[in-house]
């Protein structure tokens, strides 16, 4: 289990040191992250934004120990990351759910595979799916279910063992801009409520600057952290805020950021 | 008018599920007709009318070689998937099987696995065991290939969420790949049972003493070509009655398969695998 945010108020809970990724693909060598460094403190909510092959899912996937770092080392809740993570919640774009399996079986899953007493966690997996508005679907299939729905029973799949830490790779990526908003503001305010610490992956400015505490601005491949940008927005994020000057100052600078970079052009 | 458009409809829906049933009868009233009206010798295409009195006449032999080609089959398939199942989660799981046997085993069919039939003869005898093998033979290629590539279809953010809860190999086969694996899994089934069907006549055309293809052979020299019908017939229900029976597990294990389920309206069948 992660340390309680208070432990180590200063530490980082998640370390990245000079991280580089470099693959061959299609016999072609591939610079998919360059020189990466970057800290998360517990509890933080820190969002990743950068364009598509920018290596910001490699990023993660080191970070989660699910893809060695070719240079450079990386930390989770102060151990070095040399292998698969267990100690995390991650959610990806696709929701991953099982189709033989219920809302319910799915959420379990991670129970079963972690050879914890399924009866422990029964009641939080069902306190959890109706948090997040699932209460009546546990026993239903994912064909039975939106894309939205799917991807909220893969949140509290990703909750369900009580990580400290999540990782979100652009997971509300491919639904549709309403269901996306919604679905931005529930994880929000449900991981500041859990108090998480998250490491969100997205391609959207408005969605980052709307979760976030921080910004991370990365480059075109080879990813590089371009700048790090503090959100100072009030804690408690409402729609309302996406109109305000505050909000939309930091959208400006992110964009000026890839307008810069070639990424976007007028 | 509602009315009539609701009865066109039902009519449609009628035609839509009967329609092979109707031409099939079409087809046997034309060919009884047929014959009678061209007055086609009995020995060359005999009527619809004449193979069911054939079949009625003979139905002693043709239910005691029937019983021995269905066996074969059974052998033959049951072999096949015997063998073919643990071939191809080696294959999945081992990179020597996969780099070594894989492609070995693609090439060998190439070989035409009939013409093995008469050394099969030479070597193992005139009993039942030739037809299983060449059933076999015939049958196992279609169970690997479509179980391996059910078995290693499973997408890499499904492995990597799995890596991520710390699931061993064998839990990531039986929560993941194998459930995953049975709607192409059962597909090479049906494939294989009707080759296995195949394999078992042409090892008793080959030489046998007993079965369909035996009792054919038999009714051919005799110039009994109702009964060479007949036995077609048979050697056909006994296909068609196969198929669905692999069909049936497809709905055992529908728990597997969504849709398949959906489709079959199956809902309780224990928790196996999970």
């Amino acid at each position: 289990m992660a340390p309680a945010p208070d432990d180590a108020p200063a530490a980082p809970i998640v370390a990245l040191h000079h991280v580089s990724k470099r693959f061959r693909s299609r016999g072609a060598d591939v610079h998919a992250v360059d020189d990466v460094s970057l800290a998360i403190l517990s509890g933080e909510f820190v969002s990743i934004v950068g364009p598509s092959g920018c290596g910001k899912s490699t990023l993660l996937n080191m970070a989660a120990g699910l893809l060695p770092p070719t240079d450079g080392a990386i930390e989770v809740a102060g151990t070095p990351v040399i292998g698969p993570r267990h100690d995390l919640g991650i959610v990806f774009q696709q929701h991953l759910l099982l189709p033989w399996r219920t809302i319910l079986n799915n959420v379990l899953l991670q129970i079963e595979v972690r050879k914890l007493a399924r009866a422990d966690y029964l009641g939080r997996a069902s306190a959890l799916l109706k948090r997040v508005g699932l209460g009546d679907f546990a026993d239903r299939f994912p064909d039975e279910l939106s894309g939205g729905m799917n991807q909220r029973a893969a949140i509290v799949r990703a909750l369900i063992h009580d990580p400290g830490i999540l990782f979100m790779d652009e997971p509300f990526g491919a639904l549709d801009a309403i269901t996306r908003d919604q679905m931005g503001l529930d994880f929000h305010r449900l991981s500041r409520e859990e108090g998480k610490t998250v490491l969100f992956i997205t391609h959207s400015i408005s969605e980052a600057v709307f979760l976030s505490n921080r910004v991370v601005v990365m480059s075109q491949r080879p990813g590089r952290i371009v700048e790090i940008v503090p959100i100072d927005l009030p804690p408690d994020r409402h729609f309302e805020i996406r109109d305000e000057p505050d909000f939309t100052r930091h959208t400006r600078h992110i964009r000026r950021l890839f307008e810069k970079l070639g990424v976007l052009r007028e | 008018m509602p009315g009539l458009r609701f009865s066109t409809a039902k009519l449609t829906d009628w035609f839509d599920r009967s329609a092979a049933a109707v031409a099939l009868i079409a087809l046997v009233i034309f060919w009884e007709l047929a014959v009678d009206v061209a007055h086609v010798p009995v020995y060359v295409l005999p009527a619809p009318s004449s193979i069911w009195t054939s079949a009625i006449r003979h139905w002693q032999p043709l239910a005691l070689h029937s019983w021995v080609t269905l066996l074969e089959t059974l052998a033959g398939f049951g072999l096949s998937v015997a063998v073919g199942l643990p071939l191809a989660f080696l294959i999945v799981y081992s990179r020597f099987f996969e780099r070594l046997i894989y492609p070995l085993l693609v090439a060998s069919q190439a070989v035409p696995k009939v013409a093995l039939a008469p050394i099969l003869l030479v070597a193992l005898g005139y009993g039942i065991m030739p037809k299983i093998i060449v059933g076999f033979l015939i049958a196992f290629f279609p169970v690997v290939v479509n179980t391996v590539s059910g078995l290693a279809t499973v997408d890499r953010d499904t492995l990597n969420l799995l890596r991520s809860m710390g699931a061993s190999k064998l839990d990531v086969f039986l929560k993941v790949r194998f459930p995953h694996a049975v709607p192409s899994m059962i597909a090479g089934f049906k494939v294989a049972i009707a080759l296995a069907v195949v394999g078992a006549v042409v090892g008793e055309f080959v030489g046998s003493r007993s079965g369909l293809g035996y009792y054919m052979l038999l009714a051919t020299g005799n110039f009994d070509t109702p009964l060479v019908f007949a036995c077609v017939v048979v050697l056909t229900l006994m296909g068609i009655v196969l198929f669905y029976a692999v069909g049936l597990l497809e709905i055992v294990l529908g728990r597997f398969n969504r849709a398949a389920q959906l489709a079959g309206d199956v809902t309780a069948f224990g928790s196996f695998g999970t």
